[in-house]
């Protein structure tokens, strides 16, 4: 469904911020983008969600290559847009509607949908956000917002959910609400984070970017969060001083379940 | 400098719509032309960076500190017009959202700070910059303070004269040139130099920077 | 609160009401409007009146002073003109703070989907900042113990500043990204309606399309 090809990409004079990311996803795979911040893994969403060009190498949607030409063609990029969407790391960036049902309801109006107002009430309701509907969406708290701004990409019932860093703000029941609701959605879901834990919920492969953008692993999640070296170089994991009743010591980990890192120490 | 509702009176400040209109249709067909689909995201941007440099506080010369006017700033960095609507939206915003007043002086407001504000700005930097560019700067930030200083005493002063009974007993501002003038410029030349100096700061700061990391 | 195409109403009655009141010159008609305003705006109206009252209390206080011993001084002291001009001031002060708390003006700038965009997008920011800004005075006071010095309330100054602009900037490139991401620069207005939905959007729907459709892919880092 989503094929990459030897991936480079940078700003007009600065360091390669994708440098060789090759990538291949089927329809309805969970893949979880892992690396430090500044590794490439909000570009690359951005690239996939055709906002951002490569320099060189190719992105296939569908068989079908995302070139700056066919997002000019009006019938093939409202498809795109409605089958591919992204969540922005920070939802502030997402919200620019007068109320909440507005902004749910804004992607299937301005995509053409007729049923637009009977989505937004939908996606209201599942995520709990219909006592705020006639709200202004700045006014919300950071969780809400993020709510809102998922709530407004899901309206579009599209195939492919892109999620940069998804629960970064999102309080525990709310995060296990999207673990559960991405597990069992039947979508393409590609998701950025480095927060192992959130990892392991969705994992079923993951590709680690390292600094510069430069792929380092692509496989399944489990044999990368059981390999140091490969966690080490990404930046991943860290070393710091731990105290268990009065005795302290210091060990490389990672901040996740126990259970993720316990077995490998 | 910001004049509150209620001491201008309808010849000023009906005229000042009408050039303001003039101005702002000036500054969005410009706008148009320059930029895309960045428009309005950066104009939203720039009218809350505008309200949000009004936030800071400057320290003044003599120990005590007064709200940054930033004009200077966002004239130098993205141009008038950009300065010019983003003031304007600054100054509708405080007033009709937050309801801080000053819709009737909106139109000299903006003309006075967001306009000749950043007019002032641009023109003296481009003048000195050839000599010292740092010294530009804060001139043309020093300059972006005093002029709309000068132009606010000016549109109240001549209240008086412009709206009065015909015993001569004022109907809106009472006080004529001779307490505008001395009262409004006279602080403004002190504000002026916190202001030169925060924009000379922030001038480094914006020159050095990338604006954006990926 | 007042929705829809009402908000608008509101804010051009608001106008026309702001006009008309200094079109008066009669303190007795001044005062009488400000009771109908008074009487109108319902049960908020003493949270109204003390917000008004508190706006515009200095201010007034040291103009109507100045002027007492101005005019006094002159031989000119007109106690119509003080009354004439607190009530006008305190009048559109109410009037003011009335529409505020009445009218959201996001739902008023439904008139033009741009103007909408613009305002929704500035207030967010604003509140952003507002909230960044509180936090860096907080910080500033507690690494002070003592009163600090020019040059470093000079430097914090620039710092919120600098802050401020860095923000603003990445967050205008990462806005029009997430506006386009859901197809709004896009016209799709000359297509047939999408296979899995019917007919286009709703009418009046806050749809705004660049000028140039042409730049819609020209993604420019700023």
């Amino acid at each position: 469904m989503i094929e990459l090809t030897d991936i480079h990409f940078a700003w007009p004079d600065a360091p390669a911020i994708l440098d060789g990311v090759s990538l291949s996803v089927r329809e309805g795979e969970k893949l979880v983008l892992l690396g430090a911040n500044g590794s490439g893994k909000s570009t690359l969403l951005k690239l996939l969600n055709g906002l951002v060009q490569p320099q060189s190498g190719a992105y296939r949607y569908g068989g079908e290559e995302v070139t700056p030409a066919r997002l000019k063609s009006g019938e093939w990029t409202r498809r795109f847009r409605s089958e591919v969407v992204l969540l922005f790391q920070h939802p502030e960036a997402m919200l620019f509607n007068p109320t909440v049902r507005d902004e749910i309801a804004y992607g299937p109006r301005q995509l053409g949908f007729a049923d637009a107002e009977a989505r937004a009430e939908r996606w209201l309701a599942a995520l709990g956000l219909t006592p705020l509907a006639d709200k202004a969406p700045f006014a919300l708290s950071g969780g809400q917002k993020q709510k809102v701004a998922l709530a407004a990409i899901l309206s579009l019932d599209p195939r492919v959910l892109l999620l940069d860093e998804p629960v970064s703000s999102l309080d525990p029941r709310a995060s296990g609400w999207l673990v559960d609701f991405l597990l069992d959605c039947g979508k393409t879901v590609v998701v950025s984070t480095h927060n192992l834990s959130m990892a392991t919920e969705l994992g079923e492969r993951c590709l680690v970017l390292g600094e510069g953008g430069r792929p380092l692993y692509d496989g399944p999640l489990p044999e990368a969060l059981h390999d140091r070296a490969l966690l080490e170089s990404a930046n991943l994991v860290h070393r710091h001083r731990h105290r268990h009743d009065g005795d302290t010591h210091a060990y490389m980990h990672a901040h996740t379940h126990a259970h993720d890192w316990e077995s490998s120490r | 400098m910001h004049i509150p509702d209620g001491f201008l009176s309808p010849q000023t400040y009906l005229p000042a719509y009408a050039a303001a209109g003039l101005a702002w249709a000036w500054a969005a067909r410009g706008l148009r032309r320059t930029l895309d689909e960045e428009t309005v995201p950066r104009l939203a941007a720039m009218t809350a960076l505008a309200y949000g440099l009004g936030l800071v506080m400057v320290p003044i010369p003599g120990g005590t500190s007064g709200h940054a006017l930033g004009v200077a700033m966002l004239a130098l960095l993205f141009g008038v017009r950009l300065a010019f609507l983003a003031y304007s939206l600054v100054l509708a915003l405080q007033s009709l959202l937050f309801g801080a007043g000053g819709i009737t002086a909106l139109a000299v407001n903006a003309l006075a700070m967001g306009l000749c504000g950043s007019l002032a700005a641009l023109l003296t930097y481009r003048l000195l910059r050839r000599m010292n560019e740092t010294a530009a700067v804060a001139i043309a930030a020093w300059c972006s303070v005093l002029l709309p200083g000068l132009l606010v005493a000016l549109a109240l002063g001549a209240q008086p004269s412009i709206a009065h009974r015909e015993d001569g007993t004022p109907l809106f501002f009472p006080f004529g040139f001779a307490i505008t003038l001395p009262a409004v410029v006279i602080p403004h030349l002190f504000i002026g130099a916190g202001e030169a100096v925060l924009t000379v700061l922030v001038w480094r700061f914006a020159r050095a920077r990338k604006w954006c990391s990926a | 609160m007042v929705l829809g195409v009402k908000a608008t109403h509101w804010l051009f009655a608001y106008l026309a009401a702001v006009v008309a009141v200094t079109l008066l010159h009669e303190p007795w008609l001044l005062a009488a409007l400000l009771a109908v305003a008074f009487i109108a705006s319902g049960l908020s109206r003493l949270k109204i009146l003390r917000r008004a009252v508190l706006a515009i209390l200095t201010f007034n206080l040291t103009l109507s002073l100045g002027y007492a011993m101005v005019a006094a001084w002159q031989g000119n002291f007109s106690a119509h003109y003080l009354l004439l001009v607190n009530l006008r001031v305190l009048l559109l002060a109410y009037l003011g703070f009335w529409f505020v708390s009445r009218v959201n003006l996001i739902e008023a700038c439904r008139f033009s989907p741009t103007l909408s965009f613009v305002v929704t997008l500035a207030a967010g920011q604003i509140e952003a900042f507002s909230r960044a800004l509180r936090d860096f005075r907080l910080a500033f006071v507690s690494r002070n113990a003592a009163a600090p010095p020019l040059s470093a309330r000079a430097r914090h100054a620039a710092a919120q500043a600098g802050h401020l602009l860095d923000k603003s900037v990445c967050m205008a490139a990462e806005t029009a990204l997430a506006m386009r991401s859901r197809g709004c620069f896009d016209d799709y207005s000359n297509l047939p309606p999408p296979v899995c939905g019917r007919g286009a959007g709703r009418e009046g729907s806050p749809v705004w399309r660049p000028r140039r459709p042409d730049t819609a892919t020209a993604y420019k880092k700023p």
